[in-house]
Parts: structure tokens; sequence; C-alpha cells
């Protein structure tokens, strides 16, 4: 039956199952579920695309009587013993937020910081729970043969870098070409211009330079994964909507005005070089695979916010490629 | 540059990042949640064929008890859809709380229902929208030309063929692409409103004798006689119509299948989720709330006006006797906006509120268009059938191949809807096959905050009353629901479904168009059957479909 005679080749033991996910945004439990991956989907190479760390830090006051206090969802939400803090901070960060314990003092304290000083006490905030996941990450993978590459985003800090590094069973693979099974991938975390001003972005001509360098490293383009954390423009991968200066979203009638905002150098590397495969985040709300040329362009999106990790399974097969869609 | 969103708090300190965006309002999906009940055309249908058919019949009971139904099923689609806010509705629902199979058939359900619903309103457009407009203008207006127009496109084939431009023009705009569609959604939504606000008004600010009056004058060219609005109760009473206003709680229950039939949708939002981002908080179910109030106040406001002028005993009246030719000979039937027009015949008065209810036809057609597009993009994105069929064009970003394939493929549903000689057989079909649906996504609810701890715990929708999951009990409450609705309309012939009152095993082994349960059936083996294959096929391509529908472990 036609429908079925690839089946023996496509289970053949050359195939090589990666799995990607980006954006979860600080969320600790999409963090252990991208760990756990491999033993459900059969992966053996982890790739986190970037945007990994979170962007609220929720304080959680300890009030005179000795009982803590946080405003998480709107309500304020109490805990009078030590498990019931463990369970509020569990809350805090099974939603991409940081649980922090301080005092009213500390809190206007930081509420007074320029907001340089500010962004570097979040930093320190983000870092030292980034340190707990990334000894985490070694502690499960340990003895797994598992190959995990993590990348800093657009979003993350800088020093994001160091901590990654400080992994033994996890790998930086941020602005280089890292080799697995007979493939390359080309890695980049910065994204193009963004109105929010995030930590790692550059102009386009910069973005397509970055590329075009590592691209040099790459012995066959028909056996590489790019791993760029932006977009193509223009490619179905990169919808979001248009922003106006206050940030609030243009609505024309009524609706989203939405509109591309991935990258041209992003594109034009794609066009260029023709890698076997593409994989992007960045763009929440804009999961798609695509093909431009022979590459073929993936975004799993994210929704960080649900519990759920929206990721992709990349089977590779010499210079063939298919994926699969996955929320785990 | 600069950005405001450090900005410090006692609550919470946020740093520079993307994503910090005010998202669409809840007005907008509270819309899209009102679109499968529009109330003007729910009131047309719904309330003219109860009062006949089932004598002593309390309406607003009625109205209460869809309102329920809809308030748990809403319920447990809400919770469900917060936890997984992506396109697909039941599909995504279903598939990842039960079985893909049975998501594949529920979605097969709903869009058996969305076709068929396609077709008895696209040929309603013309038989209670713009025929109706054009007479009651003409009336107005005395021109027998737009009379004769009126009664001509009510009429086969014209009815049919009108359905059918409908059906391509919404097409053609939503292939032009979403943000065009969804202003002229806002308009048409607006001007529905504003004509049933000021028919609201109308009714409100005319008394019982004034309407007995201005519908007497209006009546007379046609009926011949002085007082027409005592005679047709007169004439209803003859015919053994039961005129009584004493509630008869047994045909109320039946009854109130009729406003099921149009009034469980207020979920349908759920097919746009992943495209709504605050789909993921709990103005998600908020929005379907909404969607609800604005659906079910409305009628229930309607209604009141529409008995405190017009009488309850009147309305019973006039629509019995209008089944009959000898004895009702005016040039419309007496929907409630054609009677409302009798009140003031001026002609711009007239045009305008005929217009402002024909804007009600294409919104209604529209949100069975949505239905089955995003029931196939979701099956497409979940690779269980070939990605082609959701292919978006390049330059428009919509589904211009699927959209001309569901406008093609809506021509036999409007044919038969427009032959059909037991028209409310689809309105009957259309129905049933909704309520598999709701038991399913009950079960998922019931079942989600156990089998996907990790999931449900982080999510917006771990409430829980008593120690149990909020959820479980909509879950309840939604497989009550459509176990409730099925009952109906399986044991109840009057409300139009082949072979109801049978035995069930009489229902099943026939033929889908002629029995509900057969279609049923036949749509969650189709179900099966197609997500099988497309499991085979993808597992030839080294693909694992099952993979799709887990949850990591976190621990």
């Amino acid at each position: 039956m036609g429908l079925f005679k690839r089946k023996k080749e496509a289970e053949g033991d050359d195939a090589l199952r990666l799995y990607y996910a980006s954006d979860i945004h600080g969320t600790e439990v999409l963090w252990k579920k991208f760990l756990n991956a491999p033993k459900v989907y059969d992966a053996r190479v982890l790739v986190m695309g970037g945007d990994i760390t979170g962007k609220v830090v929720i304080p959680i006051v300890q009030e005179d009587d000795g009982t803590w206090s946080a405003r998480l969802f709107g309500g304020r939400q109490e805990a009078r013993d030590e498990a019931e803090l463990d369970g509020l901070e569990r809350r805090v960060r099974g939603n991409g937020m940081y649980p922090y314990r301080t005092t009213h003092a500390e809190v206007d304290r930081i509420a007074g910081l320029p907001e340089e000083e500010r962004e570097q006490w979040f930093e320190s905030v983000m870092l030292h729970t980034f340190g707990e996941w990334i000894k985490l990450a070694d502690e499960r993978l340990a003895g797994t043969g598992i190959r995990c590459f993590v990348m800093p985003g657009n979003d993350d800090p800088q020093a994001l870098e160091d901590c990654i590094r400080q992994g033994t069973n996890v790998e930086s693979c941020d602005e280089a070409v890292v080799e697995f099974d007979g493939y390359t991938m080309l890695s980049l975390g910065y994204s193009n211009r963004t109105p929010w001003d995030s930590p790692r972005e550059l102009d386009e001509d910069q973005l397509y330079q970055r590329i075009h360098d590592l691209s040099e490293q790459v012995p066959d383009m028909s056996r590489c994964v790019f791993n760029l954390h932006v977009p193509p423009y223009d490619s179905r991968l990169d919808t979001a909507a248009e922003l106006d200066e206050n940030f609030k979203m243009v609505l024309i009638g009524k609706e989203p005005h939405m509109i591309p905002v991935g990258s041209t150098a992003v594109r034009q590397a794609i066009e260029e070089y023709q890698p076997l495969a593409s994989l992007h985040g960045h763009i929440h709300e804009s999961p798609a695979a695509n093909r431009i040329g022979r590459t073929l362009c993936i975004n799993p999106g994210s929704d960080y916010h649900t519990g759920r990790i929206a990721g992709c399974l990349v089977t590779l097969r010499g210079d063939r490629v298919v994926h699969q869609f996955v929320t785990g | 540059m600069a950005t405001d969103h450090a900005a410090a708090s006692q609550t919470h300190f946020a740093r520079r990042a993307t994503g910090f965006v005010r998202d669409v309002k809840v007005s907008d999906a509270v819309i899209f949640n009102v679109l499968p009940a529009c109330p003007g055309l729910v009131m047309a249908v719904s309330v003219f064929w109860v009062l006949t058919a089932f004598s002593g019949v309390n309406v607003y009971a009625c109205i209460v008890i869809t309102a329920i139904c809809s308030f748990l099923i809403s319920g447990a689609f809400g919770l469900l859809s917060q936890i997984m806010p992506r396109s697909g509705a039941d599909y995504i629902l279903i598939s990842r709380s039960l079985h893909p199979a049975l998501a594949v058939g529920s979605s097969i359900l709903i869009g058996a229902s969305s076709m068929l619903a396609m077709g008895y309103w696209g040929v309603f457009t013309a038989k209670i929208c713009i025929g109706p407009m054009l007479t009651m203008v003409g009336v107005a207006a005395d021109s027998s030309t737009l009379q004769s127009w009126g009664g001509s496109i009510a009429s086969k084939p014209w009815d049919m063929l009108v359905g059918f431009g409908e059906i391509a023009l919404l097409a053609l705009i939503m292939a032009y692409g979403m943000r065009f569609m969804m202003r002229v959604q806002f308009w048409l939504f607006t001007l529905g409103m504003v004509g049933f606000v000021v028919a609201a008004l109308t009714l409100l600010t005319t008394s019982r004798s004034s309407f007995i009056s201005h519908y007497n004058t209006y009546a007379q060219p046609f009926t011949h006689k002085p007082d027409s609005y005592h005679y047709f109760i007169d004439q209803a009473n003859k015919a053994g119509t039961n005129l009584s206003t004493t509630t008869d709680w047994h045909n109320t229950v039946v009854a109130s299948g009729a406003f099921i039939a149009f009034g469980v949708w207020v979920w349908f939002s759920t097919n746009l989720a992943g495209e709504i981002r605050q789909a993921g908080t709990r103005k998600n179910w908020y929005s379907m709330l909404g969607g609800l109030a604005v659906t079910f106040g409305s009628i229930l406001i309607m209604i009141a006006l529409l008995y405190h002028t017009i009488g309850q005993q009147f309305l019973t009246a006039v629509t019995a006797v209008s089944a009959d030719p000898t004895v009702y000979t005016l040039p419309n039937s007496p929907w409630w906006i054609t009677l409302v027009a009798a009140i003031h015949t001026n002609t711009l008065f007239v045009a305008f509120l005929g217009i402002t209810f024909v804007c009600w036809a294409p919104l209604i057609v529209y949100i069975q268009i949505v239905q089955p597009v995003r029931a196939l993009f979701a099956w497409a994105f979940d690779q269980v059938i070939p990605e082609q069929i959701a292919q978006i064009n390049e330059r428009t970003h919509t589904p211009v191949l699927l959209l001309g394939v569901i406008a093609v493929a809506s021509l036999p549903f409007l044919y038969a809807a427009a032959y059909t000689t037991s028209f409310f057989k689809y309105i009957a079909l259309s129905t049933i096959v909704g309520f598999p649906t709701f038991v399913l996504v009950g079960i998922g609810a019931i079942l989600f905050p156990y089998k996907k701890k990790a999931a449900y715990e982080a999510s917006v929708s771990n409430v829980s009353l008593l120690g149990v999951p909020l959820m479980v009990f909509f879950g309840i409450g939604s497989i009550a629901a459509g176990l409730f609705g099925a009952w109906l309309w399986l044991e109840y012939p009057q409300l139009g479904l082949p072979g109801a009152g049978k035995s069930l095993a009489d229902q099943l082994f026939t033929t889908p168009g002629s029995g509900g349960l057969a279609l049923i059936a036949a749509c969650l083996i189709l179900g099966a059957i197609i997500f099988y294959l497309g499991k085979a096929w993808r597992k030839s391509q080294g693909i694992d479909l099952s993979l799709n529908y887990l949850e990591i472990p976190p621990e």
C-alpha cells in the first residue's frame, strides 16, 4: 500500500530526533518539562532557543505578624507558614515570575531605584534562579548521553551565557557553530530591533553580518540547522500585532493589525545559505512551519503562561527533515 | 527606547522585555459569542415556532432553561480553553483531555452542524430577512413591485441563490483578510443591535390599545376586516389553538429544545482562542458569559416588550393562523419585526428596521464558515491531515483555497434546505449533532485536572470549590446539559428530528439523514477513520501523532 511504503525507512536507526522549544520566559514548570522531553519524545538532542528568563518579580512581603503576602493574579495571596509559602512561591514560578522574599522597606527601596539599578537588581534575581535551573539540568541529564544546547534570546541578559557555561550537561551555543551526530547547528540569540529596547538587539545589517561570519564555519549547509531566535521576515512565522508608541495594539475594525515583524537579515541569510532547517522563536503568537526555498523554517510559538510547553520535534535523516509540533 | 514598563509598584517589578502589550478587549470576543444566536434571528425563529407548536409554553422559562444549559456548557469550554488557548475549539479540548480520535469525531459533528446551519441560515437570509424586508417596505411605500420582489426572493430558487451569493461574498471577504472581515462584523453587529434597540423602544413607547389600532389599520387592506387583531384571535380559537396563558410545564420543558438549538453556542470564541491572547486568562470564559448575557438578556427584554405591547394571546393566535392562507392574507409572515413595522408605517422607519434586521443574516452565516475552517486548521497543525489543506495565501494570509472549498461545499446544504418538505429537519439535525460534543468536553473537563495536573495547576482555571476543581462541576453540568438536550430532541418528534420518539436502536440503525443518532454515529466513526488513517500515514513518515497529545511530566 503506497501510503505506508516509507515506513521501514522512516524508522531506521540513522534518524536523529531533536526537540526544540523557546520563549519559556522564566516558567519553571516549562524548564522541568523541557528537561524531561527526551523521555517522552525519545529525542537525543535538546535545543532551548532563547528568551528563557522571566519578566516579573513578585515581592512576597513579610508582615509584622510573621505571615507573608503577595499580590498575584489581581488578588492578595497570603502564606501563614513555610508550607504555604512554598506553595505560593511555586505558583509564582509556575507562571513565569520570580518570587522574592522581602520586606516592605526593601520594596520601597527598590521602587525608588533608578531604572538602570533596578534592572541590575532584577538581573541578579533572575540569574540566581537560572543558576538553580542549570543545576537541575545537570542532575537530570547526567549519564543520559543527551546533548542539551541552551541559548539566550533577545530578552535575556548577556550574563545568562556565563550561567549556561557553568553547566556540565548543558552546552552553550550562542554565536557559535556546534556539531552533533554528523550535523552542524549555527546559533544566534540576538533579534532585530523591537519596540522594547530589550537587552540583546542588533540592527539588521549587524545581524546579517554575524550570521554570515558564522556560516563560514559550516562545512555542509544540507546538514546544517540554523538556530536563530528571531524568525525570517514575512514568513508566517513572524506575524504579530502592530503596536503604537504606548505599546498598545493597533486595532483596525476592532481587530489587531497583524504585521510581519521578523528579521530581513535572517530571511536573506536563509535564502542565500539554504540550510536543511531553521529553528525560531521570539513571536509567541505565530507558530508555523514554512519553507523558504529548500529550508524548512519552524516556529513552535509559546504558550508559556499556560504551563504547557510548545515545542517541535525535528527528525533529521541525511539531507531530509520532518517536523512535528508538540505541546507537552 | 525609553519605556515605562519598569515602573515599579508594590505588587510587582517588571523589566524591559518583549510581550507586554494590551490585548484585544473582551467586548470583541463577546460579540463573537453572541453571533451564533443573533438575537434578532433567534427571536424570529424560536419564539414563533414554540408559540404554536407547544400550547401553554412559558417562553421565559424556556429561555431560563436554555441559559442554564448554556452557562454550564460555557463553563466547561471556557475553563478548558483557558488552559489550552489554541484555535480549534472542541478538537483541541477533547484531543488533549480524552482522545484525538474522539476529538476529530467531535469536530466533524460540530462541522456538520455548521454546514447544515450554513444551509438553512443561508436560505433564511432571503426567506425571513430580505424577502420580508422588501415586502415590509413595499407595504409602507405602497409599492406592489417591492412587495412582489419580496415574495419572489423568499421563494425557490431565489432563496438558495441568495444564500449562496451571501456565502460566496463572505468567503471572499474572509479571503481578503481577517482584519477586513472583523470590520464588517463590527458594523453589521452594531447596525443589527441599533435596529433591535429601536424596535424595543418602539414597543416600550406603544400601548396595547395603540398597537391594536395601528395593526388594524395596517392589516385592513389585506384582511378587509375592521378589527384584524381580534379577528385572528377568534379564528385561532375556532381552529382549536390553545390561547390560554396558563403554563403547561411539560410543554415548556420540551419547547426549551427549540431555544437550545440556537442558544448553547456561546463558547464559539474557542474557535479563535489561539488568536486572542487573553484566551489564556479568565477573560476567555468571561467573554462567553458576556455573550450569554447579551444574547439572553436582549431576547428576554424583547419578549417582555412583545407581550406587553402586542400581547401573548395575539402573538400565539396570529402565528397559528399564519399557516392558513384563507385566514391570514397579509403579505408577510408575522415575525416580530413585521409586527413592530406595523406600528409606524413611515417608509423610512420601516426601511431602517428592515435593513438593520437583514444585518443579522450574514453574521450568523459567517460564524458557521469560521468553525470548519478553524477545525481543519487545527487538524492540519497537528498533522492529522496534510498541511496543504490549510495552506495560507502569501499575500492575504488567509486560507483562500479552504474558504473556496467550504463555499462550494455549502451548495448541497443550501439546496437541501431550500427544497426540503421538512425544513425543521435540518435545524433538528444541525442541533442534535452538537450534544455529544458537550458531553465529551464535559468528560474532558472532569478528567483534565487529574490527568494533566501540571498544566491544570499552572492555569487560571485552577479554582476549587469545596476542595473539588470548579472544572469538575462544570464538566458534570456540561454532560447533564448535553444529555438533557439530546433527550429532548431524540424523544419528542414535535422538535422536528426525523425518527424522534422511536427506540434508540431504531434511531441508530437508519440512514444518517433520517435519524439523529445515526448521523452522530456516522460522524464519530468518520472521525476515528480520519484520525487512524492520518496516524498510519504519518507513521510512515516517521511522525508519531500520539505525541501531540501527551503532557510532559515536570518531575
